[in-house]
């Protein structure tokens, strides 16, 4: 699937890139593992809560326009067609 | 005094040139607060809701808030007041920066001004010295030029709201832009300060307010500046990107209206108008209005090109409103659009959705070629620029374009175009995408609104709370709460920005300390349904059109994106809003709602 | 010793400072009665926070009659209102206008580092005004020999 980062998450501390192909993982849990993996700790600290059990309380992800929380969570199943885009919490107006 | 206000207004008689300075009403400030919710009070206790806003009887009153001017997070707003020549709904625009802070501090809560004046004047204030000064040189001139003429001639010191000649020109939704690029912006309150003849109002205060608990107040605003900087929305977020950061993320979920809303809302290129492109290639600085902590203002610059430009700005809704909504993502020409709206003080959401909405008729075959004078597509950024400019300087097309979007698809026959509730323009956000915020344009006290009850926060954003965008449960219960809390921190004088971070339990004990009152959250949370329920009386005796939505919202499901094959469900999110509110089934408050809240 | 350090560029023009400042002295919320002002500058997209820097040789100590000035356990230059007769004649010495008179405060004030903890430097919303320990001044140094490191490297041309 493709994997879109938006705002800080594009910085060098985290991604350090607009977007990435990733193919082989079957949820969404699996994706923040094998992201923190690539980018480190502080990518892992944004991506899950302290305890690993949810997302964090900063991040916002969405697939295909949806946001996880309101399909299966850590959980939801991705193929190969999802897009998963990844922003921080912000706001505006 | 010391509870926060000054005591004081100024009631200026524009015919008679007759300035009163008269004690403040505070029965009225302490059932309707301050700022919005005061100024609404004396307006409808003062002004016949059926008076036309163009004539002389309307009147137009700048109020500031308890917390206006004070230690207070993000304290630098004020409101300008008046029935609005737009909608015909009660008109209460909000404005930051330095302005209204500098009006209390020279002992003023705010003014009211009466009546019409023959030949251009402004009002001169400096402390105690208050005098009506002829204009006729500033007359015509736009906002910059008319800022740096009063800063000359009264001092580099004073603080600037004005007018630009769209306003005096019959422009409808013109705005009063303070410290040069601050706007209390939609509605067209800039236009009625036009009709009076008032070109502008110069102040310089050096007086202190006070405070009724002083040690306690100060620990409430420093205790909610610590929590706003820890958030990471008004700690990092917004003052990193400013509010066009929202522009991949309303993309993402199918909610950017593309053009005029008649292509979805997914806007294949939103990348290149986002907050991300602006931070990364063209701003300057951040900008923060008086006291604020999150210091969301942008100063950008176009270097080079067609579009070279600089000022303050864009923000999401006019990123939004000529970028996505005509079809262009081209940054500079967004940035250069907004650019001039500020110089020409007119509301650049309204204006973006008019040139798009006329984009649409033009497409469509129903708006000629010849009377626009070249052919606008979507699309087309330089067609965009010159629609925007032509109206700015109200000239040729510009002039139609200048009554807004309805009024302009009226008289081509086709209404049904003009995406506005009660005839102000819906913002950045797709009603049918977001179910609460469709809620929330169709029941907005003053047109097509999105910072009367922000449901774009737990609907997109998740703050407070996740509420899943595409579902009706649970909206119009929240939509209902957070219209009385906006209206209540509209009227404290503080930035509705702050909520992202703070609610009503800072906003409250702020309030308590400053005007040195014992209520409870939930009591003054109530002036805020109390507020809301007064405007609503305005508009019912105003004869408002009832509460809806365009139809295209209504009939025409979105073709693409995560909310494929939606319309927005109002009626079934009416009924329920209307019983959250008390109303009945015809959206009309009941006498008991109107004895609970004391406003029979 | 520490001492307030102002960072333009990071000053966002929003006048936190005063705001705290003015309270925090006087009890009164007053812009124009703070230790503190802030300049914009639209044109140049600048503004800058200006306070008394606490000088090595203050002017306005050596000219006071009254010997109403001193330097305090923190560094700070500050006014002993028990001797201050109110003349000005510091106000007038001072060559950088640290030193101001507000009519409704019916005195001369001037920044007095709040013993040690200053509230502009607590509450700056965008760090633009830090109080800081002076040997950490090189780190200014260091960014000019980074830069030449950047530049040599190719990388943040700007």
């Amino acid at each position: 699937m493709k994997v879109k980062f938006f705002a800080y998450i594009r910085d060098k501390e985290y991604a350090g890139c607009k977007e990435t192909i990733t193919q082989d993982c079957e949820d969404l849990r699996q994706l923040g593992e094998q992201l923190s993996r690539q980018y480190g700790e502080r990518f892992r600290k944004l991506y899950f809560s302290p305890d690993g059990t949810d997302f964090g309380e900063e991040i916002i992800v969405l697939v295909n326009g949806r946001r996880a929380e309101f399909l299966d969570g850590l959980d939801t199943r991705l193929t190969k067609e999802d897009t998963v885009l990844l922003f921080p919490v912000v706001a505006g107006g | 005094m010391s509870n926060g206000y000054t005591g004081r207004i100024l009631r200026v008689d524009l015919k008679s040139k007759t300035i009163k300075k008269e004690p403040l009403n505070m029965k009225n400030a302490e059932g309707f607060v301050g700022a919005r919710g005061l100024g609404t009070k004396y307006f409808c206790d003062e002004v016949d809701p059926k008076v036309d806003p163009m004539s002389p009887e309307n009147k137009l009153i700048f109020m500031t808030g308890p917390l206006t001017g004070t230690c207070a997070t993000s304290s630098g707003r004020y409101n300008a007041v008046a029935k609005s020549p737009l909608t015909g709904t009660i008109g209460a625009a909000n404005s930051g920066g330095h302005f209204g802070p500098e009006l209390k501090y020279a002992g003023y809560d705010g003014i009211i001004f009466e009546n019409a004046s023959d030949e251009p004047v402004y009002l001169y204030i400096s402390d105690d010295v208050v005098e009506l000064r002829d204009a006729s040189h500033l007359w015509g001139k736009d906002v910059y030029e008319t800022t740096d003429l009063l800063n000359q001639e009264c001092g580099e010191n004073f603080r600037i709201a004005c007018i630009s000649a769209a306003a005096e020109n019959g422009n409808l939704f013109a705005g009063i832009l303070n410290d040069k690029h601050r706007a209390a912006g939609r509605g067209g309150m800039g236009t009625v300060m036009g009709t009076k003849k008032l070109k502008a109002v110069a102040v310089k205060g050096t007086g202190s307010i006070t405070v009724a608990r002083p040690d306690a107040f100060f620990k409430e605003c420093m205790d909610a500046r610590d929590t706003l900087a820890a958030h990471p929305v008004t700690g990092a977020g917004l003052s990193a990107y400013g509010t066009m950061i929202l522009v991949n993320i309303v993309n993402a979920v199918g909610g950017l209206p593309v053009n005029n809303g008649s292509a979805g809302s997914l806007f294949e290129t939103a990348d290149q108008i986002s907050g991300e492109e602006l931070a990364a290639k063209h701003l300057l600085k951040n900008k923060g209005c008086f006291g604020c902590s999150i210091g969301c203002g942008r100063v950008a610059e176009i270097k080079s090109g067609a579009f070279k430009s600089r000022g303050e700005g864009p923000e999401y809704e006019a990123g939004w409103s000529f970028g996505a909504d005509c079809g262009v993502d081209d940054l500079g020409a967004v940035c250069k659009a907004n650019f001039l709206c500020n110089q020409y003080g007119i509301d650049p959401i309204t204006m973006g959705v008019t040139i798009a909405c006329a984009m649409e008729l033009f497409e469509k075959g129903y708006l000629p070629e010849e009377d626009i004078g070249f052919p606008l597509r979507f699309g087309d950024a330089e067609a965009m620029v010159r629609a925007c400019e032509m109206t700015c300087k109200c000239e040729g097309f510009g002039k139609v374009m200048g009554l807004g979007s309805y009024r302009m698809a009226e008289k081509y026959g086709h209404p049904e175009l003009s995406m506005s509730v009660k005839k102000q323009e819906m913002p950045a956000y797709d009603g049918r995408a977001i179910q609460g915020i469709g809620l929330e344009y169709a029941t907005s006290n003053r047109g097509g609104c999105h910072v009367r009850g922000y449901m774009i926060s737990p609907e997109v954003l998740g703050i407070p709370m996740k509420l899943d965008p595409l579902v009706t449960e649970g909206k119009p219960a929240t939509l209902k709460l957070f219209q009385d809390l906006t209206a209540l921190c509209d009227s404290t004088g503080i930035c509705l920005f702050t909520t992202f971070g703070i609610g009503l339990k800072e906003i409250a004990g702020m309030y308590r300390e400053a005007v040195g009152s014992d209520e409870s959250d939930e009591e003054i949370l109530l002036k805020g349904e109390r507020i809301w329920n007064l405007e609503k009386q305005f508009n019912i005796a105003a004869g408002v059109e009832k509460d809806t939505l365009p139809p295209r919202l209504l009939r025409e499901t979105l073709p693409t994106g995560p909310a494929k094959g939606k319309v927005n469900e109002l009626y079934t999110l009416l009924k329920e809003y209307y019983a959250a509110r008390g109303w009945n089934e015809e959206g009309i408050p009941t006498e008991e709602k109107l004895t609970e809240l004391s406003l029979n | 010793m520490k001492q307030l350090i102002i960072k333009p560029e990071k000053c966002i023009g929003c006048r936190t400072c005063e705001l705290v400042c003015s309270f925090g002295h006087y009890g009164k919320i007053n812009p124009k009665m703070a230790n503190v002002t802030v300049f914009e500058y639209d044109e140049a997209a600048v503004a800058v926070p200006v306070m008394c820097l606490q000088c090595e040789e203050p002017s306005c100590m050596e000219v006071c009659p009254m010997k109403a000035i001193s330097r305090n356990e923190v560094g700070a230059v500050v006014i002993n209102y028990n001797r201050c007769i109110g003349c000005r004649t510091c106000l007038n010495a001072c060559p950088l206008g640290n030193i101001t008179y507000h009519p409704e405060a019916r005195r001369v004030f001037k920044c007095d580092l709040c013993d040690g903890e200053p509230k502009c430097a607590r509450y700056c919303p965008g760090h633009a005004i830090v109080y800081e320990e002076t040997d950490t001044l090189p780190d200014k140094r260091k960014l000019v020999g980074e830069r030449y490191r950047d530049v040599l490297t190719g990388e943040g041309v700007s």
